[in-house]
Parts: C-alpha cells; sequence; structure tokens
C-alpha cells in the first residue's frame, strides 16, 4: 500500500483488493462469507459503520430467495435485496468512497475483482436527535433547529420548502473526512452568478476534515483578515429559509447543524426572526434597540476612559461630582480600571462557555454579584464603571448571531487602547478605522454594508426598521435576485370612519 | 487605460453626491463665518445664495465639458491632454495633482491645528499625524469604492451633528441681528461671494471622479443636489452665527461654528464641541482621502505610477510639510494661496474648457 492510507484519493491505480487488504488492517472491518446452494458470496464492510438490523434483514431475504431460486448470479441475488441504491460492479474509487459511508461489498467467492455491488446499509448511530434551537433562542415562532446529521437537516428544509425549484448539489470535501457538503439554493430565485461562485469556491477547497460548516465559511470567505463574520452561520430553520427565499444561497457540511448564507450583509447580523413574527412596529423598536445596543457596547467603555482621561468637561458639574467621588479611592487609572474590569467580563463569558450549564449559572452568581461588589469594595473600580461595563457586556450579547458579538466584543479593546492615548479623537480615528474596513468588505463579492452604501434606498426598508408586510413584498435588490417578486401584497384599506360615517 | 470600467470599480449615481458634497464642504465649515461675513456682515446670506448658483453654473458647465468626451476620455486628464496638447496639458495636469494634494494637505494641517488649539494644546502631534496617515493609506489604497464610502459616512455624520445642533442652539439666537436686510453695497456683497465661492473649490474633483460613476450624464441631477446641500449646510451655519454672535464677536472668533456648539448642553453631557470637533475626523478623512485619491489616480493616468506608490509618495510629503508648516498663521497664508490660486486654475479653467469645448469638433 506503500505511503499508507491517508491520501486516498489520489491512488488510482489500486485494485479492489488492494482497497479491502488495505482496511482489512482495522479489526472493526470484516468479510463475511455467505454460502447459497451452489456459490459463496463474501460480504465486506466495516462493522461500525453499517446497521446490524439492516444487515439482518438484508441476509434474510437473500437466503430466502436463494432458498427458492437456486441461482449463483450475484445480480439475481441482489434482486431481492430490500434496499435501493445497490451499485453494481463499482470502480475502485467509488468503492473506497462508498465503504466509509456505510457500504457493504458483496462479492462471489474470495474474489472482489470480479463482478461485485455496493449495497448500502448506513448507520446512523451516535448522532442527537433533539433539535431545538439552543444557541439562537427565539421567544415567539419555531423552535426547529438543525442537528449534525446532514440528510435530516435537508429534510427539515425541503419539508418547509415544498418547490421543485429547491435545488440541492453535493460537493465532496476534505481529503480524511471526505465531509459530503450540500449547497441549496432556489433556482429562480438565488442569482445564478452567485450560485456558481459559491459552488467554484467550494470545489477549489483543499482541507482534510471538516468538523463544522463554520470552517469552509472561513476558507471561502472573501477575506480573512477581519474579525466580523462573512457569512450568516445559523442553526434555525426559519433564518435558512428566509435566506433562500431572499436569494441567497444556504451550505452545510455533514455532521454540522450549522448552516452558512450568503451573500451576507452587516445587517444580516442584527435582524432575528422574532422581528418577522411580532407586528411590524414592534419588529422595528426591537431591531433598533439592538442595533444602539451594539454601538453602545462598542463605545461605552471607551467613552469612559476618554472622558475620564481627558474630557473631564464635557460632564456636567453634578455628575462629575458623583463620579470623582466614586473614583477618588481607585488607584489606577481609567485606562487600567476598564481593562481589567472588561477583561473580568471576558473571563467569565469564556468560563461560562466552556463549563456544563449547571456550573455556569453558580459561575454567573460569583462572578457578577461577588466580584463586582467586592472589586468596588476594594477600590479596585468605581461603582459607575461597573455599570458601564456590564451594561456593555450585556449589550454586546443582544445580536441574534453568536459570531458577530465576538465581532463585536473583540473590536472594543482597540477602541479602548485608542481612547487612552488620544480621547475622544482616538474613539474617532477607532470609528474610520472601523467605517473604512466595514466598506472594503465583501461578502461574496457584495459590499458588506449595503444597503446604507451603497446606498440602494429601495432595501432600506427592511434594514434599521422591519417594515410591514404590505410593502415588503419584494426581495432586497442589492442581492440582484432572478426574480424580484416575494409575494403580491393586498392594497392596504385606506379608508377612514370619520369620513365614511 | 480605462476603457470600460468593469462593476467592480464604478459606483450608482446617488454616491456622486456624497462625492461631490464632501468635495465641496470642507474644513472651511468651522471657520467660514468669519471671513465671509467681514464684508456683508447680515446681508452674508445673499453672499452664500450667489456663490452657490455660481457653483451650480461650474457643475454644469463641466457636465458640458464632459459629456463631449467619449467614454474613455471624459476625464480631467484626458481633457486637458485633448485641448491643450500633450505638453501644456501634461503641465496642467501636473498642476491640478499638485492642487488636489496641497488641498487635502491644508485640510489636514488646518484641523490639526484646531484640534491642537482646542483639545490637546500640549501634545506631541507626531504620533497622531503617523496614525492618521495610516488611516488615509487605508482608506485611498482601498479605490474609489471605499473612498465614496467614507464619503458617504463622512456626509452623514455632518448631517447628524448640524441639524440637531441648528434646534439645540434656537433659544440664544437672536434674530434681530439679521436686521436690517440688504443694507450693503453690491462690491461689499461681491467680496463676500468671491471669499465664499473658495470655499467651494474642490468641486473640481466631478472632473475626476466622474469616469466611475455609472451612467455619468444622468448623474446630473445629484450632483446639483449636492450642491444645494452644501449651500443649506453653508447657510444655516451662516444665520445660526450671524444669529448668535453680535457682527464684532464674529469677527474676533476664530472658529464660530465651534464655539456655537460650545453652548449646547445636553442631559449627561456639556460642552459638546469636545466631542463634536473629534467626530469631525470622520468628514476630514473623507475630504482628505478625496483630495488623496483624486492626485493619486489622475497621477496614474498621467504618468502610468502606480497609485500605492504615488500614495505613499504623496503621504511622505505630506510629513515633510509638517516639518515645514508647523504654524496657524502659515496654513492661514497656505490656504489664502491655495484660494488665489484656485481661483485662477478652478474658477477660471472650467468656463475656458468649457468654450473651447464648445467650439472644438465633437470627438467621434
Amino acid at each position: 500500500m506503500g505511503n499508507g492510507g491517508i491520501d486516498l484519493p489520489e491512488q488510482k491505480r489500486d485494485s479492489r483488493t488492494d482497497i479491502l487488504d488495505s482496511c482489512k488492517r482495522s479489526v472493526d472491518f470484516v468479510t463475511t462469507p455467505l454460502s447459497t446452494g451452489k456459490l459463496e458470496f463474501s460480504f465486506s464492510y466495516y462493522k461500525t459503520l453499517i446497521d446490524e438490523e439492516a444487515l439482518g434483514h438484508l441476509l434474510h431475504a437473500l437466503q430466502a430467495s436463494t432458498q427458492a431460486k437456486e441461482s449463483g448470479d450475484l445480480n439475481s441475488l441482489l434482486a431481492h435485496a430490500p434496499m435501493d441504491g445497490i451499485e453494481l460492479d463499482p470502480d475502485p474509487q467509488r468503492v473506497r468512497k462508498l465503504i466509509f459511508k456505510g457500504y457493504l461489498l458483496a462479492y462471489p467467492g474470495k474474489d472482489a475483482e470480479g463482478e461485485c455491488a455496493l449495497i448500502p446499509l448506513p448507520a446512523k448511530k451516535g448522532l442527537r436527535s433533539s433539535n431545538e434551537t439552543d444557541m439562537e433562542f427565539s421567544v415567539v415562532g419555531p423552535k426547529i433547529g438543525f442537528i449534525e446529521d446532514l440528510d435530516t437537516n435537508i429534510h427539515l428544509l425541503r419539508a418547509q420548502l415544498n418547490t421543485p425549484d429547491l435545488l440541492l448539489k453535493e460537493i465532496v470535501v476534505g481529503s480524511v473526512s471526505r465531509s459530503r457538503v450540500a449547497m441549496l439554493y432556489i433556482d429562480g430565485i438565488a442569482n445564478d452568478e452567485n450560485v456558481a461562485k459559491m459552488e467554484k469556491r467550494l470545489r477549489d477547497i483543499d482541507f482534510d476534515v471538516v468538523f463544522d460548516t463554520s470552517q469552509l465559511d472561513q476558507i471561502i470567505a472573501d477575506n480573512s483578515r477581519t474579525p466580523f463574520p462573512l457569512f450568516t452561520t445559523t442553526e434555525r430553520r426559519d433564518r435558512v429559509v428566509y435566506a433562500l427565499i431572499t436569494g441567497q444561497v444556504a451550505v452545510i457540511s455533514e455532521g454540522s447543524p450549522y448552516f452558512i448564507t450568503g451573500p451576507s450583509t452587516l445587517f444580516d447580523f442584527f435582524l432575528s426572526p422574532e422581528d418577522y413574527f411580532l407586528p411590524w412596529v414592534l419588529g422595528s423598536f426591537f431591531r433598533m434597540i439592538r442595533i444602539f445596543g451594539v454601538i453602545f457596547s462598542l463605545f461605552a467603555s471607551s467613552f469612559y476612559v476618554a472622558l475620564m482621561t481627558y474630557h473631564y468637561e464635557v460632564i456636567p458639574k453634578e455628575l462629575l461630582g458623583r463620579l470623582i467621588y466614586s473614583r477618588e479611592n481607585v488607584p489606577f487609572a481609567p485606562f487600567l480600571e476598564v481593562l481589567f474590569l472588561e477583561i473580568t467580563v471576558e473571563f467569565l463569558r469564556e468560563a461560562g462557555a466552556r463549563l456544563p450549564s449547571r456550573i455556569g449559572q453558580s459561575l454567573g452568581i460569583v462572578g457578577g454579584v461577588i466580584l463586582g461588589q467586592a472589586a468596588v469594595e476594594a477600590s479596585l473600580t468605581s461603582n459607575i464603571l461597573i455599570i458601564i461595563v456590564s451594561l456593555s457586556a450585556l449589550t454586546s450579547f443582544v445580536t441574534p448571531i453568536y459570531k458577530m458579538s465576538n465581532a463585536i466584543r473583540f473590536l472594543r479593546f482597540p477602541i479602548i487602547l485608542l481612547a487612552a492615548v488620544w480621547g475622544s479623537l482616538g474613539i474617532a480615528i477607532g470609528v474610520c478605522f472601523l467605517l473604512v474596513h466595514l466598506s472594503k468588505l465583501r461578502s461574496l463579492g457584495y459590499p458588506y454594508t449595503v444597503p446604507f452604501f451603497p446606498v440602494r434606498a429601495k432595501d432600506l426598508k427592511d434594514s434599521l426598521v422591519r417594515s410591514s408586510y404590505s410593502v415588503t413584498g419584494s426581495r432586497p435588490s442589492y442581492l440582484k435576485p432572478a426574480s424580484m417578486r416575494r409575494y403580491k401584497p393586498k392594497a392596504e384599506r385606506r379608508a377612514n370612519d370619520f369620513d365614511e360615517e | 487605460m480605462d476603457k470600460s470600467k468593469s462593476d467592480k470599480y464604478t459606483l450608482s449615481a446617488v454616491h456622486l453626491f456624497f462625492l461631490l458634497y464632501v468635495s465641496l464642504v470642507g474644513a472651511g465649515l468651522m471657520d467660514f463665518q468669519r471671513h465671509v461675513a467681514a464684508l456683508s456682515e447680515q446681508d452674508t446670506w445673499i453672499a452664500v445664495l450667489a456663490a452657490s448658483l455660481f457653483i451650480v453654473l461650474l457643475i454644469w458647465m463641466m457636465y458640458g465639458i464632459l459629456k463631449r468626451q467619449e467614454a474613455s476620455g471624459a476625464h480631467l486628464v484626458a481633457v486637458n491632454k485633448r485641448y491643450f496638447g500633450s505638453v501644456v496639458g501634461a503641465a496642467l495636469n501636473l498642476c491640478f495633482i499638485l492642487y488636489f494634494l496641497w488641498g487635502a494637505f491644508l485640510t489636514l494641517r488646518f484641523y490639526l491645528h484646531v484640534i491642537e488649539v482646542w483639545i490637546f494644546p500640549e501634545m506631541n502631534q507626531w504620533p497622531l499625524v503617523l496614525c492618521i496617515f495610516v488611516l488615509l493609506y487605508y482608506t485611498v489604497s482601498g479605490g474609489i469604492q471605499t473612498v465614496a464610502g467614507i464619503c458617504f459616512w463622512g456626509t452623514l455624520s455632518i448631517f447628524l451633528f448640524v441639524l440637531p445642533q441648528t434646534v439645540l442652539v434656537f433659544p440664544f439666537l437672536h434674530p434681530q441681528n439679521l436686521m436690517p436686510a440688504i443694507d450693503h453695497s453690491a462690491a461689499a456683497i461681491f467680496g463676500s461671494t468671491r471669499l465664499m465661492a473658495q470655499q467651494f473649490l474642490g468641486c473640481v474633483a466631478l472632473m475626476a471622479v466622474y469616469p466611475f460613476i455609472k451612467d455619468g450624464a444622468r448623474s446630473a441631477k445629484w450632483a446639483y443636489l449636492a450642491a444645494g446641500a452644501a449651500a443649506f449646510i453653508y447657510i444655516v451655519m451662516l444665520l445660526i452665527s450671524i444669529m448668535f454672535f453680535s457682527p464684532q464677536q464674529l469677527k474676533e472668533t476664530v472658529w464660530p461654528t465651534l464655539s456655537i456648539v460650545s453652548i449646547i448642553h445636553v442631559p449627561l453631557m456639556q460642552r459638546l464641541e469636545y466631542v463634536v470637533l473629534n467626530l469631525w475626523l470622520l468628514k476630514m478623512v473623507s475630504n482628505i482621502s478625496l483630495g488623496l485619491w483624486a492626485a493619486c489616480h489622475s497621477l496614474k493616468q498621467q504618468l502610468r505610477v502606480r497609485p500605492r506608490i504615488a500614495l505613499a509618495g504623496a503621504l511622505a510629503l505630506f510629513l515633510l510639510l509638517f516639518f515645514l508648516d508647523n504654524d496657524p498663521g502659515d496654513t492661514r497664508k497656505l490656504i489664502d494661496m491655495y484660494a488665489k490660486t484656485g481661483e485662477l486654475l478652478v474658477f477660471s479653467y472650467i468656463p475656458l474648457v468649457f468654450v473651447i469645448s464648445r467650439f472644438s469638433a465633437k470627438s467621434g
């Protein structure tokens, strides 16, 4: 076998026997004989990959048929096999690929070089079946999420999108994991160019093991030198369906509960499916609260540093008195004070994320209450800063997509540093860098800050506000969808009782 | 060089609004009242209006020039080469490139003087200057898309500040300052108009960005709107300043716009100019980036210098100029020189080329 089994795809000259031999080095690869009246058959398979119950059914069916007919031919034997998708005389490449996907290789005698067949008996063990949306929770609306099984996920999507236009393309990624990566889009809505671009990027991937779709996200992203996620990552079905019907392309890899959808814009990360389930006035209000929260989270503690270090004059004297009183025992510069507290919050978050949920809860109490209280009493920080930092930590979690809230929490630190050096001018420099960076970003070749820059006035109706369904009948134009119309809203009745009574 | 720009580099027509607005409204918004209103006092609004109309006329002329060019030659460099021959045209182009750089440098220098006086009198400015240079390089190296992006945010930020500010200073205004209306001689108003028009010298940037605008000929609407918005901002700031300060005060106040902001109180904040002035950086960066981009791009078209090298060179030149020009008085003189040159290079040049293009043979 030369250089071992790792470089699987390239060894074209191998025969089926070579493949079987190389597999046999593992003890879980078994070859069992099945003798019928005239001939003997051998079945080779990984017993850890196939469904034993299905194998039992198969053997039972075969036994029954051979007793009836006494035929020695593999083909006629397999005609009685109770499963679909049997491949006759596959080439060695195909054998190598499918034997790892839970297929069984059947051949007469002991020679696999002659006629043979691959019979699918895949087992789905060890996959979780609960598909609640844990990470992206919503109070209103469906709570259907995805799980680690690709076929289940696609089933979930098809169950909601009952159209033959929902097309699925499968691409195999990963030289070792050989993961099936599914790319979904709706033909006639998604722009063909986007589909082609996404497919090309996926096909160009050279990687070993795909653990999660978010790795693909990074590999196919337009720009890897950015903290911002360039594709939306989601585990919610409604979000993926919504992305598909607006003309985006969705990608999921086998073994991952997360879809990525793209092209995405900055604002996609601040939408929650709940916005669409609540009346539009409330949906818009909560969306604006969320965006305000993000801005607050980015700048609150750096603003504190700037004001405390350089611009005392900005604070009115009544408040300044309080601030001085609360800070008079703190021996650090505001910058260190903020950094200490912000990093504490990051520790708490990181520890909370790694710990089992029950311990995590008590950790929250320890961190939030005891540490905060003790830090103030020990004069390590001021009361007001505790309020600001905890508020900004809270607001950083209002973004519905976890990756975006990570980006935002990361970005606070350079801005705090700039604020410590140049006060509010430093913050302004940070804002400039941020805006320039955002203007430069592209997701699948599309500008990231659309519909603000480049300005697309028509798409503004579902950006900062979520307008009523009677005006959002068309798809966002920045995705250049093949057809613009989503649905036709009924003309609103504008009669006034006062006029008519 | 740029026959048919691919979709990636072009901008839809609406972005011309932001680009042109930024080129029209610059750092001068902080102190133009003081100079412009010196001559014609409460009647200066007429001057602002007249200057704006003049700019609208210039934009119309620029469109007249640009529409007569082939698609591949509808920009400053090609126009100069076409009408003035390759030698004189090249010299003119170099003048314009230097002029763009000069304008960008003065904006930065002016702004940093304000920062120095108002916020950080003791600070060593070099680290700050270097940081801003990195920012500028990062912006301009992103190309016209990024420059337009920062222009968009710059425009937005000014509108976000100026309009609430107008409302908040309302209680402090004395409308009687505007009386008696139309009390000054035509010469005084003309003098003010001339000074005001100098605020709009950046308008020639239109000739550089034009080929990047999708269906350029139909973008005129946005150009005029930008001129209108610029006129609106200037008139609002002027009227507020006239009603806020007495005429003598206005002559003595160095940065009237900032002095007005400093009176505003909002809950939790006073002395807002510390915050507002810093956020002006966004606007300043957009002005400077546009100037740098125009210079580097024109240099590429004229001498085939790689824009990123040209950009690094321009920033190095800025650094040198920072060593030489350290005094606000010098900067003032440079700004006056810039204005005088601009009258020649922009205000005389555009009508001249307009007339030439009118009578020369129509391009094929």
